[in-house]
């Protein structure tokens, strides 16, 4: 049954028109840097990003670039110019995309402003050292490695000494970087900013614990874009406490974001960018939302470490702890946790090509979800920037045969 | 000389030695790359036993793990479950790439054992990098303890000069082959530097030595005949595949692998008690590209070609090998800026297409030949 105009105008979101002009302000004081005469560094999206805030210092993400590249449906191409770059086609496709953007000023956006400085933490893979290693040589500009050592179970006095130690030499890279002096008052001032723009987008992902849910997590990878690239600003705090705001009103007004929501679904990893689409109207002519993603809460997830009142010390443990640097088992506890909390029916597991870390562990995690849980679980490969080798015909039977399973079993229990 | 004697280096890849000191009672422990504080895990009382790979149809661990993760570690997950490995007591590793660090936790569920555990290993060197190190390896000289393991300051420094032996008399084996006095092929040689893999260290190096002995006495040169080449990648298990270099013409006179030089050179580190000397000699070694810059590695591999004479690179990188595929760029225009031309070759689980390789190697011969 079609969704009548008046019921999808219900559906639409009014912050999202308020998240895209912000976006746009920021990427054109990005690209105007040079003429404003700040300074840009280049982070990774789980790198501490805060004290760069705190300086002045405008930070730009290759992986919201990568995002945006691939929602664009122009991952293909610039992936196949890093191809003849020398980039194997087994590489992350967000590295090869943005190496070979940095080259041709292609993409969405016509390429990033060029960095003064990288800053480059390995919490969440090995392939960002390499990647922001092969960006400094082809920029010449310095790079910080701020080393996350891999946390089995917990963190430990040594490790926290260790990152800790790191951060003030993070800070004396910026001083000298940027020839400023670092200012600790503006940074308790950013630092509560940063906990308070989490604690609200984990408030926003938290309205998803509603039946039917206020938003899908293809919404969440859209409203994403502000807590990773600009958390510790005001503007954040301010456009979360809208969007809260908006979700809580569709809550009260019992709109859901899929028609007639039957079966609740977690996803895991990170999005398919170039078909977000393709993928929200398949399950929601399945009658299934994905109410919630191990992806997006990687930006809230640290909450229970952070301290506003000593910033620098819990940012530490907080980077440090994040989904992707913690081992297999303290995985699985925090997808059961989810699966209880968000009350999930099926389990959808993106197979990333482009993400090792975040796949391989995906076998163990979906065996002990099946036995705890006794949720069905399917799997759909990708390479999440590269369109070129993505088979719709193989993942859309792979998702039938798994509502199928999922209708089945919901009638059993009586759901 | 005669003809080498390889026999014990062939009987020890069997893993046979290592499966007959567990079964004398001891226990042995598997790890993936030379990164595995070694010396600590035998120090402790422990055989260490590189877990291989090679070539084989990966059925059972496709259901384990995705198909986009190196052979090497596909490979060897197929052998485990196989139950080639049900001797090993569990699996340590140092983290050195995503991949062998999420597959510690694989086995871990999925071929048991007592002592699983991944020792994270700083990307920089600095003084805060070296003591998180010491606290790192003190953490796993805790795990071995518990795993029924005893090591000391003693233990450790016999197991450093043991392991130091045993590199010092396998570089020497390089330089007698590169002088004529070791006629090995290039495929025997790295089965000779395999067997140090998975022969319980105390054998190995006897077999080592006596080797070398044989080699030092003879006054016959036979130095090998082809275009001399280097070759560079991470892994490469299967002699099979250096064979094929040669026949089509070339000599491998030196490499830039962790299944040769990388794990040889370099013997001992420097510092006033052992485990500084432990950490001084991982982060000096010839670095694998999951710990560090390119511009580090490059330095290294044009020296080796330069010392060894070889004429050009071959790169036999696993497939889906990260942090050596996005090396591999730069490195190649660093030998090219230099004058040395390279190939570049994918291996796979299923092995290499060979029709393919020896072309590639043939055309690559003639050019540079």
């Amino acid at each position: 049954m079609t969704e009548s105009a008046a019921g999808r105008d219900k559906r639409k979101f009014a912050s999202a028109k308020k998240m895209r002009d912000i976006m746009t302000s920021y990427y054109i004081e990005a690209k105007s840097a040079k003429e404003t005469g700040k300074k840009v560094a280049w982070i990774t999206s789980g790198g501490p990003v805060e004290p760069l805030i705190a300086m002045d210092i405008i930070p730009v993400y290759p992986e919201n670039h990568g995002a945006m590249i691939g929602a664009s449906k122009m991952g293909g191409n610039l992936c196949e110019k890093a191809g003849e770059m020398g980039y194997s086609d087994d590489l992350c496709s967000y590295a090869r995309a943005d190496i070979a953007c940095s080259l041709v000023n292609g993409g969405p956006i016509g390429g990033l402003p060029a960095p003064d400085m990288l800053i480059c933490c390995n919490n969440i893979c090995g392939t960002v050292l390499k990647w922001y290693e092969i960006q400094a040589r082809y920029y010449k500009v310095p790079l910080f490695i701020f080393d996350t050592p891999f946390c089995h179970t917990g963190y430990g006095d040594e490790v926290k000494r260790y990152v800790r130690r790191q951060i003030d030499e993070y800070i004396a890279f910026l001083e000298e970087s940027s020839g400023k002096k670092f200012d600790h008052d503006r940074m308790m001032e950013v630092g509560k900013y940063s906990v308070e723009a989490q604690v609200l987008w984990q408030s926003v992902l938290d309205t998803a614990m509603t039946k039917p849910s206020p938003m899908t997590c293809f919404d969440a990878f859209f409203f994403l874009a502000l807590i990773v690239t600009l958390r510790g600003m005001e503007v954040t705090v301010d456009f979360y406490r809208g969007l809260l705001e908006e979700m809580r009103e569709r809550v009260k007004e019992g709109i859901g974001a899929v028609p007639r929501e039957r079966y609740r679904l977690l996803w895991d990893n990170l999005p398919i960018w170039y078909r977000i689409k393709w993928l929200s109207d398949i399950f929601t002519a399945h009658e299934a939302c994905l109410v919630a993603d191990t992806y997006t809460s990687a930006w809230c997830g640290q909450l229970k470490y952070m301290d506003e009142g000593r910033f620098l010390d819990s940012m530490a443990e907080g980077y440090t702890r994040v989904y992707l640097n913690i081992g297999v088992d303290e995985m699985i506890k925090s997808v059961l946790e989810m699966v209880d909390k968000y009350g999930v029916d099926g389990f959808v597991m993106h197979s990333n090509r482009s993400c090792k870390p975040y796949s391989l562990g995906q076998y163990d995690i979906r065996r002990a979800v099946q036995e705890k849980r006794g949720i069905p679980s399917v799997i759909i490969e990708s390479h999440m920037v590269d369109d070129r080798s993505f088979s719709e015909s193989q993942a859309e039977t792979r998702i039938d045969a798994f509502m199928e399973i999922l209708r089945e079993s919901k009638g059993k229990r009586g759901a | 000389m005669n003809s080498p004697h390889l026999a014990p280096f062939l009987d020890a890849l069997s893993m046979e030695p290592a499966r007959n000191s567990v079964s004398k009672g001891g226990k042995a422990i598997g790890y993936f790359c030379t990164y595995t504080p070694v010396e600590m895990i035998h120090a402790a009382g422990f055989t260490p036993v590189r877990v291989g790979g090679g070539i084989a149809a990966v059925t059972a661990a496709d259901a384990l793990t995705p198909n986009f993760i190196c052979p090497f570690m596909r490979v060897a997950l197929e052998r485990a479950l196989a139950g080639e490995y049900r001797f090993l007591s569990g699996i340590v590793q140092g983290y050195t790439c995503d991949v062998a660090c999420g597959l510690v936790h694989i086995w871990e569920e999925n071929i048991g054992g007592e002592i699983y555990h991944t020792v994270p290993l700083p990307y920089n060197d600095s003084p805060a990098a070296r003591d998180f190190l010491r606290a790192s390896l003190q953490e796993l000289a805790a795990k071995l303890k518990a795993a029924g393991g005893c090591m000391s300051d003693g233990s450790l420094n016999r197991s450093l000069a043991l392991y130091g032996k045993i590199r010092k008399t396998v570089m020497e084996l390089y330089e007698l082959r590169q002088s004529g006095k070791l006629p090995l092929s290039g495929a025997d040689f790295y089965r000779v530097l395999q067997a140090g893999f998975v022969t319980p260290p105390e054998d190995y190096l006897v077999m080592a030595e006596r080797l070398r002995d044989q080699a030092a006495d003879t006054d016959e040169t036979d130095t090998p005949r082809g275009i001399p080449i280097l070759i560079s990648g991470s892994l490469v298990e299967v002699p099979e595949i250096v064979a094929i270099c040669e026949d089509a013409g070339g000599a491998v006179v030196a490499d830039d692998l962790c299944t040769g030089y990388r794990w040889f050179s370099h013997p001992e580190g420097e510092g006033h008690d052992p485990m500084e000397r432990l950490i001084d000699r991982y982060m000096k070694r010839i670095p694998c590209p999951s710990r560090t810059r390119a511009e580090e590695r490059i330095p290294c591999l044009v020296e080796l070609v330069s010392r060894s004479g070889a004429r050009g690179v071959v790169f036999l990188l696993q497939k889906f090998c990260t942090p050596h595929l996005a090396d591999h760029p730069v490195l190649v225009k660093a030998l090219k800026e230099r004058g040395i031309p390279s190939l570049f070759f994918e291996m796979e689980e299923t092995g290499i297409m060979e029709g393919q390789l020896r072309t590639r190697l043939e055309s690559f011969f003639q050019v540079i030949g």
